[in-house]
């Protein structure tokens, strides 16, 4: 089966401009050479703590910033490269959800204005009528009474102005959503609502998600495989149920024993890894292996060299040295 | 024995011209010496309120404590009623006796002021502590917390810090006067999983090094479950239940807290199950219902719960439940509910 998406070696740099001559004195690399790919229908997680380029990685994809290199095909149509009509064209097939509903709707437009722009823009339907049955179904798909069409976004709650946002995001019947921590700013009896939503869309309409967050419990439920990132790179993809039963990447492995299980007594049972230090600044990131400053296992190579993202297994991909030479053997920090 | 704090039946409103919003609307609970309470909610529960009664920290003018005791027992003095203390007690109490940590270490840290000089600061007001004395114990603290290199740290501004370094000044700053209670109010939730496990961890070091008792307040129930001895669940500014924290999570008796539990996806579930959202949302505490706050969302709704809020029911211990880590794990599970019926309860969001 080909892919839907295909990214190949993104890079976003941004420049850190000072003076008044604006002399370019750094580079943050963002994101530094990120390759994934999602099949059709499928949902791809992008998972990291803040500032590992998460993302920025879905932004660029969906061209709301620009990227310094690399390549994103949806459907194999270049996607970086599109310009001008044919990139607005595109549009109706990617697009995207926010984190905060509270900051993603314009205020000044009703549910209506909001759900029927995106249709009269690609003009998908013209008459009035027309819109106006398009908007009560998609409210209705969405979970949300179309007799609030006329109503402001301050008029409803967080959980219900996500909806408004989701069903923003599938008027035009996309092809790709990329959903930017779309539950985290959401209570969590309201969280699971949102969730349910996201997946009874993805199989109604047949969508592809890239999925942007740092729960690792929502994404493990949500997602079919995952990509752990550190410091603008990837350091492990697999499946969803690989990366949870044998994590084989250190920083994945501290970071499945940080998150607390809502289970007091396993909780006491339980090994874990916490990891010295903070993630070091991408301005300045360390040479080698980005996480070495904060590895348990790390050797001298790891300083040196930057570790490339190898197959291990069939379909497990890690970028460490050690898990490499010891022939895809993880080291064992949580002595399970 | 007196507890640490108990807080009875309190209630703070406050008056806006919306109407009386009831953000705490009789309340009871108590921390013991070396114990974590978990209060946990969802926003607009009433958790933050509560703890800031008990600081009073309540802007009044239009909050007010309208009824209800707040007892401290200062190093096992006599219970004072903090709801009734003058501010010049509260002043000598606050930051001293007992020290509370914000969710947002930005904002709660003087952006103009050096950490020196806001670390000091607590010294000469509650210890009168100056100088290189005072210097000396702020850079002392900041190691404790586990800040590196923290005589250089020590002159930085907050902005010079990390979120998590932020938290750590805040946590120092708490600890300065070796508080007895120590409230935190959603400690973690501005930071990363890892950094959040190793605060997690500094605050667990202080309960059963420094015998500190925490009000731990959050809406991660593995936040709670990791750290918390006893924990009080929150909705619509009423606790709903609460009781040992191992007891909570393996028999929970509020169809609330059933609900919650089976509405987040966990890490150790099967990843196929579809999740249980709790109908609904949460009622604004100017608008709360009559008898059961939580009736609107609730399967087994009856008559009384439009009627009464109701008493509590105390639950006996389920068997497997094994031995205590501390006393405080052996204190009663309480539930107010009408519904009496187990199966009925865990019914709850079921379709």
């Amino acid at each position: 089966m080909t892919a839907l998406l295909d990214i190949e070696n993104l890079k976003v740099h941004f420049p850190v401009r000072r003076g008044i001559l604006m002399r370019q004195v750094a580079t943050v690399k963002a994101v530094d050479g990120v390759s994934f790919s999602v099949d059709k229908g499928e949902t791809l997680g992008l998972v990291g703590e803040s500032g590992c380029g998460k993302s920025t990685t879905a932004r660029a994809i969906l061209r709301l910033i620009p990227a310094t290199s690399g390549s994103a095909r949806l459907e194999g149509t270049e996607l970086l490269k599109l310009g001008g009509s044919k990139l607005r064209q595109k549009r109706r097939d990617m697009q995207m959800v926010f984190q905060d509903p509270y900051a993603s709707l314009n205020p000044r437009m009703t549910v209506f204005d909001t759900l029927a722009e995106p249709l009269v823009v690609h003009g998908v339907a013209r008459k009035n009528s027309e819109v106006e049955d398009r908007v009560r179904h998609l409210m209705l798909q969405v979970g949300l009474s179309p007799g609030y069409m006329r109503r402001y976004p301050h008029e409803f709650s967080g959980g219900q102005r996500q909806r408004i946002g989701i069903a923003r995001a599938v008027a035009l019947k996309p092809k790709l959503v990329v959903l930017d921590e779309p539950v985290s700013a959401l209570d969590v009896s309201i969280q699971a609502q949102i969730v349910n939503l996201l997946m009874d869309l993805q199989s109604e309409l047949g969508l592809t998600y890239v999925f942007v967050a740092h729960d690792l419990a929502v994404v493990r439920h949500v997602c079919r495989a995952i990509a752990v990132m550190y410091l603008g790179r990837i350091v492990e993809r697999t499946s969803t149920d690989k990366l949870f039963s044998s994590p084989k990447h250190p920083y994945t492995q501290a970071l499945l024993s940080a998150i607390p299980v809502p289970d007091p007594e396993r909780e006491k049972k339980r090994k874990r890894l916490v990891l010295l230090g903070e993630v070091p600044s991408p301005l300045n990131p360390p040479p080698g292996c980005h996480f070495h400053t904060r590895c348990p296992v790390a050797v001298d190579k790891c300083k040196k060299e930057v570790p490339n993202l190898e197959e291990v297994e069939p379909g497990h991909f890690v970028s460490c040295h050690v898990v490499k030479e010891r022939a895809g053997l993880a080291p064992d920090l949580l002595g399970s | 024995m007196t507890h640490l704090l108990e807080v009875k039946n309190l209630k703070t409103h406050f008056f806006t011209e919306e109407g009386v919003v009831k953000a705490v609307d009789g309340v009871s609970y108590h921390v013991d010496r070396a114990e974590v309470l978990g209060i946990v909610g969802e926003s607009g529960s009433g958790k933050s309120v509560s703890s800031l009664s008990t600081m009073r920290l309540i802007p009044e003018p239009p909050g007010k404590i309208v009824s209800g005791e707040i007892l401290f027992s200062s190093k096992g003095d006599k219970p004072k009623d903090l709801a009734r203390a003058s501010e010049l007690e509260m002043q000598r109490i606050r930051g001293n006796r007992i020290a509370m940590i914000f969710q947002d270490p930005m904002t709660s840290l003087n952006p103009y002021l050096r950490i020196s000089r806001q670390l000091t600061e607590v010294l000469e007001l509650h210890k009168n502590m100056k100088g290189n004395e005072a210097r000396e114990r702020g850079i002392e603290m900041l190691k404790a917390v586990g800040i590196p290199d923290p005589s250089r740290r020590f002159d930085d501004y907050p902005h010079q810090l990390s979120g998590g370094m932020r938290q750590r000044v805040m946590i120092a700053m708490a600890l300065l006067c070796e508080p007895e209670l120590l409230i935190a109010d959603e400690p973690t939730t501005a930071l990363d999983v890892t950094i959040q496990a190793q605060i997690l961890e500094l605050i667990a070091e202080r309960r059963d090094l420094s015998k500190v008792g925490v009000v731990l307040i959050t809406h991660d129930l593995g936040v709670v479950a990791r750290l918390a001895d006893r924990v009080a669940v929150m909705y619509a500014g009423r606790i709903v239940e609460q009781g040992p924290a191992t007891q909570i999570f393996k028999d929970p008796r509020h169809p609330y807290t059933v609900g919650l539990a089976r509405s987040i996806p966990r890490l150790d579930d099967d990843r196929s199950r579809r999740l249980v959202p709790i109908p609904g949302m949460p009622p604004s505490l100017a608008k709360v219902p009559s008898g059961c706050p939580f009736r609107a969302r609730c399967k087994n709704a009856m008559q009384v719960c439009a009627e009464v809020f109701p008493a509590e029911r105390v639950i006996p211990y389920s068997e497997d439940t094994g031995t205590f880590r501390s006393s405080s794990e052996g204190a009663a599970h309480i539930v107010h509910c009408h519904e009496e019926d187990l199966e009925k309860v865990q019914a709850v969001g079921a379709t």
